[in-house]
């Protein structure tokens, strides 16, 4: 039942991406992009990693997806039409791509080490809040507090940068 | 399981590989870039999986941090050139510095 589930997110996420990046209009491509980021929360809670499911949901999902679309909000007259203006060297990019997976498909497939963890891969390994919580609070404090000062850093960048006006030095 | 979730992420990170050189768009270059981060997540979490680890939980939520910031800078410079110079073309950027 979880392993149907988690192969239905992925292959929906895998579609939604492709969605994605084959939208002309920026709002479609933002709306897919939305709903990619949905199916890999529902694929973090589907393999056991509730909290960080749920995580990506809340604060990540709804917040990045809020600034995208007050993006998309405040220059709505500026969009593309069609795909041939979307794309400016589609077919370079496609096959950079292509061989971008090829490559680390290849190295992924033929590591040792990831034919060993492919053997250990269990879903029924579910760590608790507490202990992510505890660990988080306890061992990686350092992180939290670099984490606060970078947000708190971006956003008196952002305003600076808004603040910007024609002429400005 | 473990080659389908690899595979997946692989395949979110290669899209988002194609619309970060092939979108002219700015909002959609941020889009791929996320794309790419959320994959490198995805492939994270399944290797954590497979150490019965739960450092990956905390790993990707600094990712997280780095990546809501990442979007709210590049939103920013995309906001201020099409203020001033009344483009949303990646390809005009540079004249932002002028």
């Amino acid at each position: 039942m979880i392993s149907s589930l988690v192969i239905i997110f992925s292959a929906l996420a895998v579609l939604s991406a492709l969605m994605c990046s084959l939208s002309a209009k920026i709002i479609r491509t933002t709306f897919f992009f939305g709903v990619t980021l949905f199916l890999i929360s529902f694929v973090f809670i589907s393999i056991g990693s509730t909290m960080l499911g749920i995580i990506q949901i809340l604060l990540y999902t709804g917040g990045t997806l809020i600034l995208f679309l007050f993006a998309v909000i405040l220059t709505a007259d500026w969009d593309y039409n069609d795909l041939s203006q979307t794309f400016s060297s589609p077919i370079k990019a496609l096959i950079i791509s292509f061989f971008f997976f090829l490559i680390t498909s290849y190295v992924f497939t033929n590591s040792e080490t990831m034919k060993n963890l492919s053997l250990n891969f269990k879903l029924d390994y579910v760590p608790s809040s507490e202990v992510i919580s505890t660990t988080l609070f306890k061992e990686w404090y350092p992180l939290l507090e670099i984490a606060s000062i970078l947000l708190l850093g971006t956003i008196i960048g952002c305003l600076t940068l808004l603040k910007l006006r024609k002429g400005d030095s | 399981m473990f080659w389908i979730l690899i595979y997946s992420a692989l395949l979110i990170s290669s899209l988002g590989v194609f619309m970060l050189l092939s979108k002219k768009h700015i909002l959609s270059l941020l889009i791929g870039i996320e794309l790419i981060l959320n994959g490198i997540n995805l492939i994270f979490i399944v290797l954590a999986k497979s150490h019965q680890s739960y450092l990956a939980d905390i790993l990707i939520m600094f990712i997280l941090v780095i990546t809501a910031c990442e979007v709210a800078v590049g939103l920013a410079i995309f906001i201020l050139n099409q203020r001033l110079n009344k483009t949303i073309d990646i390809g005009d950027l540079k004249t932002l510095k002028d």
